[in-house]
């Protein structure tokens, strides 16, 4: 590589990264809590544990279930019923309104088979939900999240470019080399460039499919603007029912179209999801990967009917495939143990970094660009002496 | 081969092969549970152990 490629390579790594770092770190900061999410949340939710499930156990009745919700919430209106992807729980969202905000839903859990109400959770407040919103938009809303896709963009460019400047820098020193007897400097550029090269490609992958997560919202506003409002359109002079069908009727109805798959939720009319006159049941599938994947089932919300099987856009498929792979919550504890293992790899490869920056010599850029070229030389100099 | 690739491709084998490692571990826990989960641990291990020069004092 010509010395003009590497000094250009050079300037793209040092500019990337200065300008994400800092928001890179509240990511990965915030980040580390967020991967044991599940674990911290069992351990301090107050909520009754449900029974041990028996051989041969039947579920409660869904429309009991809905029933013991709305009559905790006198007034408000079911919203979405849906399974836990882990725990025999069935939670019910409900509200004032169909098309009320998370914040003004109120959440019942009850054990999916006795039907009894284990408690109630809060979507909008504890210290985990403190956490997402820092990691998410920092309190700022969905502009913030797009500027942290943009952030996290650039770091994926700063992990390219440090790769290829890695190449220059490491041709004539041994894998794993950190200059330990030179300054403080040299050991901690050794020890940037030795964790950022072996975590590079679980980094990556994490940032990119975080990058895709900020488009979440966009990407289901999107959805229901077009695939949701088109078939709407047809069912556009059909009101939302008064008395809705039974629930376990529209499920088995809904399921008996989908031999194989696992129901996930079941969103109500007026809910964004599913129009205003059906039912929307939405199955995932039973390895890893496909229990991330939505299929939905639209069932006419007066007679319980299947309607219509309308297929995922590709960019919904992609945004939920992508997720697994940022949150790594997909392999048991030990897998989210190397997750937070890495996550603090990258937060001394990011700190490391803007170290290196901080205490930089005087010099020009040509000079930095030397540093890499002739960092072997150097080295095997210093040994020799 | 160059004595400039040779230089390049010395510096680039191990990352190289850490990054398939890595790849490998992440898509494995992904297909499905059980044995494919160990694989996943066990590949992505390697990745933290191979850290080990950086941290060792």
């Amino acid at each position: 590589m010509t010395r003009g490629k590497v000094k250009a390579w050079y300037l793209v790594h040092k500019w990337t990264s200065l300008i994400c770092t800092l928001f890179l770190l509240i990511l990965c900061v915030t980040g580390l809590p967020l991967i044991f999410w599940e674990e911290i949340d069992h351990a301090t939710r107050d909520m009754k544990e449900p029974a041990a499930v028996v051989e041969g156990a039947r579920p409660a009745s869904l429309d009991g279930i809905m029933a013991s919700a709305l009559a905790r919430a006198p007034g408000d209106v079911p919203l979405f019923l849906g399974w836990d992807d882990h725990e025999p729980v069935v939670y019910v969202n409900t509200g004032p309104r169909p098309d009320v905000t998370v914040e003004d839903m109120k959440v019942f859990l009850f054990d999916a088979h006795t039907g009894e109400e284990l408690g109630r959770q809060a979507l909008d407040s504890g210290v985990m939900m403190f956490i997402y919103r820092l990691h998410t938009d920092l309190f700022l809303g969905l502009g913030m999240t797009l500027f942290l896709g943009v952030m996290t963009l650039l770091f994926a460019v700063a992990l390219v470019s440090g790769i290829v400047l890695y190449g220059p820098f490491m041709r004539k020193l041994d894998f794993g080399t950190v200059r330990r007897h030179g300054s403080a400097r040299l050991k901690w550029l050794d020890m940037h460039n030795l964790i950022g090269a072996v975590t590079l490609a679980w980094a990556l992958v994490v940032g990119l499919t975080g990058a895709i997560n900020t488009l979440a919202r966009p990407l289901l506003y999107a959805w229901q603007a077009e695939a949701v409002a088109e078939f709407s359109a047809h069912y556009a002079d059909a009101l939302r029912p008064e008395r809705f069908a039974s629930l376990d009727a529209t499920v088995a109805a809904a399921r008996a179209r989908t031999p194989g798959m696992t129901p996930g939720f079941v969103s109500y009319p007026g809910t964004g999801y599913s129009g205003n006159h059906h039912l929307g049941v939405f199955f995932r599938g039973n390895t890893p990967l496909t229990e991330r994947l939505m299929k939905p089932v639209l069932v006419d919300a007066a007679t319980a009917e299947v309607t219509a099987e309308p297929e995922v856009p590709w960019y919904i498929t992609t945004l939920l495939l992508s997720q697994p792979l940022h949150f790594g919550d997909y392999g048991g504890l030990p897998l989210k143990v190397i997750w937070a293992l890495l996550d603090i790899a990258t937060i001394i490869v990011l700190g490391s970094g803007l170290y290196l920056w901080l205490r930089r010599a005087r010099g020009s850029t040509d000079q930095r660009v030397s540093e890499i070229l002739e960092a072997g030389e150097r080295a095997r100099a210093a040994a020799a002496a | 081969m160059s004595k400039t690739r040779m230089g390049l491709w010395r510096a680039y084998r191990v990352p190289t092969l850490l990054g398939v490692i890595s790849l490998v571990g992440l898509i494995s826990a992904l297909l499905e549970d059980g044995p494919f989960d160990v694989v996943s641990w066990l590949l992505l291990g390697v990745i933290v152990v191979a850290m080990w020069p950086a941290l060792k004092r």
